[in-house]
């Protein structure tokens, strides 16, 4: 009898490589539009974390007293919110809009360096880990988010090796983890400037670039100058803490203030590297919801750049408290204020950029306006505190931490939110819920004032910032609680967010690819854009060119001179 | 002139090309190295917070290794 073979159903199946699963797909990419996407989620977890620490820092100091938490978790707390807000939210942040809209806006196909900005962003993910993991081990950061010496290494009776007084890691994982974070920003400001120069579409000379894209160039250099500072500092740090050396330990012949110098020059050009990308949105948003080009577009980019060679001179004003010789407290005074110009130049360009436009008060408009007025707040105190009789009498007290606020959330966080809910449609194809975003405004421009204001007040009555807690008979009491209250307002209002993220990302409006009509060439792309971007590189020929696209007859190119 | 058979004209910035062969350029760019790299790093700088425990040294020759590995893999993979 026969044996017959029968092969039947046969089918040859090949294994998934690694990179084409969906993990697989995000731990491999190079494109900069999946590393924006990672760089803006996992800032906004950090967002989410720090955020967590500032509701128990002013749960601790809602009532005199309070016990909410030991003073050694308050320390690490305070710290950690410092920490956690500027270099894994604020600047995380900032990079990820920067990667996923520049090379678009540019019409470029990718960054020039896509390994290293993949690096970058991984980088950034564990060094934010990194510091995150410490409390742990029950010893995060806690020193500030200066991490001032001698609290970073203690001087007095040492020995030669300073980790002795201080065993503990907490110091360690701040400098370790500041170097990791330095690295990720050397490599994406590298990028960032190659990928600014080089790889413009043709027709895109420096004056006809959009401003986001100016702002993120002059930051790149600003990080690129500010880094090597700090990177210094940590470096000497743990010199001392490890190798027996004295830099910062006065007793042995080192200088504390030697630490404040190398921070702060590199911690001051850091305000603009968080406030400067925030004017570029604003200077991309406005036109677009006021119908008309940018008002002064020159006079907008320039003051940028003042405002980047200004902000490496004004260091010391952080100093003024330590003794610094007269001529350097005049100079550092004159700088300080010398900088308010170009920022003032900005605030009036804003400003008549909207006078007499078609202004449509959606949400990414509503938080670019509450961004130049809170911002204008944040500038006036700060012009303030350049006065050296004022900041004597209000260093270190919750006047400083109004101010930075101001700056820095009412500034940077309305910025960003303007940013995000602007170009959300490009990033997924959905457009975020309008009455939402508007809820969200209102309650935190409300939540912010409630916060930060009373802190002016705070200040003046001399409550010192850092402090555990406060007695009750000193008149702080009702401030603080009205500052906590608002502290709870923000947090109602990203949690406002969160839902209109989530509902939209599930079943959100379709956006289509130009939903704002607006002018450049990021939006003339499908939503979101294919992984080329651009099937052709465009051709530019003015400020505006997909306005041009769109309406070839009132072209700006055919009147326009630059 | 004619072109000889087999001969292709390369493409010129202006000529679209088409969706798939955009798609295999930005593929061909795809590496784990980076991810690797970075881990590796992480590792080695972990370990200097373990010091002066002898794990600490443990762990920045683990992450040393892996760090040097990884930029080898990174420089030698084919683009």
């Amino acid at each position: 009898m026969a044996t017959r073979t029968v092969v039947e159903g046969v089918t040859l199946t090949r294994r998934k490589p690694f990179g084409e699963t969906y993990i697989g797909e995000w731990i491999m990419t190079t494109d900069h539009k999946k590393i924006g996407i990672m760089y803006i989620v996992t800032a906004f977890f950090f967002f989410l974390l720090g955020g967590t620490e500032a509701l128990l820092i002013r749960t601790q100091l809602a009532v005199p007293d309070g016990k909410v938490l030991t003073p050694e978790i308050y320390d690490q707390i305070f710290t950690m919110h410092g920490v956690t807000m500027i270099f894994l939210f604020v600047m995380p942040m900032l990079t990820g809009l920067g990667n996923y809209i520049v090379p678009l806006m540019i019409g470029a196909r990718d960054m020039a360096f896509p390994r290293m900005n993949a690096f970058g962003y991984w980088v950034v993910l564990f060094g934010g880990l990194f510091l995150s993991i410490s409390f742990l081990f029950g010893a995060a950061p806690n020193a500030g988010w200066f991490n001032y010496a001698p609290l970073n290494e203690l001087t007095s009776d040492c020995g030669i090796n300073a980790v002795i007084c201080t065993p503990g890691m907490n110091t360690d994982f701040w400098a370790l983890g500041i170097l990791m974070l330095g690295i990720s920003s050397i490599g994406a400001s590298l990028n960032f400037v190659v990928t600014i120069l080089k790889l413009r579409a043709p027709g895109m000379t420096i004056n006809r670039m959009p401003l986001f894209t100016w702002m993120t160039l002059i930051t790149a250099f600003l990080l690129l100058f500010a880094l090597p500072s700090v990177t210094a500092a940590s470096i000497l740090l743990l010199l001392d803490r490890h190798l027996g050396t004295h830099f910062f330990q006065a007793g042995a012949g080192g200088d504390p203030l030697l630490w404040q110098h190398l921070f702060w020059s590199f911690g001051h050009p850091e305000v603009y590297i968080l406030i400067l990308p925030a004017f570029g949105i604003i200077s991309e948003v406005l036109p677009v919801f006021s119908r008309k080009p940018i008002f002064g577009y020159t006079f907008i980019a320039w003051s940028g750049v003042a405002i980047g060679f200004l902000s490496f001179t004004v260091w010391a004003h952080h100093m003024f408290a330590v003794g610094l010789p007269l001529v350097a407290q005049a100079f550092f005074a004159t700088s300080t204020t010398l900088i308010a110009i170009p920022t003032a130049v900005k605030i009036f360009n804003w400003v008549f950029t909207v006078y007499g436009g078609k202004v449509s008060f959606k949400a990414p408009m509503l938080f670019a306006l509450g961004f130049i007025a809170m911002f204008l707040i944040g500038g006036l105190n700060g012009a303030a505190l350049a006065i050296v009789p004022f900041d004597y009498q209000v260093t270190d007290t919750y006047f400083v931490v109004s101010h930075l606020h101001y700056v820095l959330f009412g500034g940077t966080v309305f910025g960003v939110f303007a940013g995000i809910f602007y170009w959300f449609p490009k990033i997924t194809g959905r457009i975020l819920n309008e009455r939402l975003g508007q809820v969200q405004f209102w309650l935190m421009l409300i939540g912010v004032n409630l916060t930060f204001f009373p802190m002016h007040i705070l200040g003046l009555l001399g409550m010192p910032r850092r402090y555990y807690t406060y007695p009750g008979n000193v008149g702080w009491n009702e401030l603080n609680l009205m500052a906590t209250f608002g502290a709870f307002t923000i947090a109602v209002s990203i949690m406002v967010f969160l839902w209109n993220f989530i509902t939209t990302l599930r079943s959100g409006e379709k956006a289509g690819d130009d939903p704002w009509d607006a002018f450049t060439l990021e939006w003339d792309t499908t939503s979101p854009p294919k992984p080329y971007n651009f099937p052709v590189i465009p051709t530019v020929r003015s400020r505006r060119p997909f306005f041009d696209k769109k309406n070839p007859e009132i072209a700006d190119w055919k009147t326009a001179t630059h | 002139m004619s072109e000889e058979p087999g001969q292709r004209k390369p493409p010129s910035r202006k000529e679209p090309l088409s969706p798939e062969a955009l798609q295999k350029v930005i593929d061909a760019k795809k590496s784990y190295w980076p991810f690797a790299l970075a881990v590796s790093v992480s590792i080695a700088l972990f370990g200097v917070v373990m010091l002066p425990y002898i794990i600490g040294t443990i762990i920045i020759c683990i992450g040393a290794a892996l760090t040097v590995a990884s930029i080898i893999g990174w420089g030698l993979e084919r683009r």
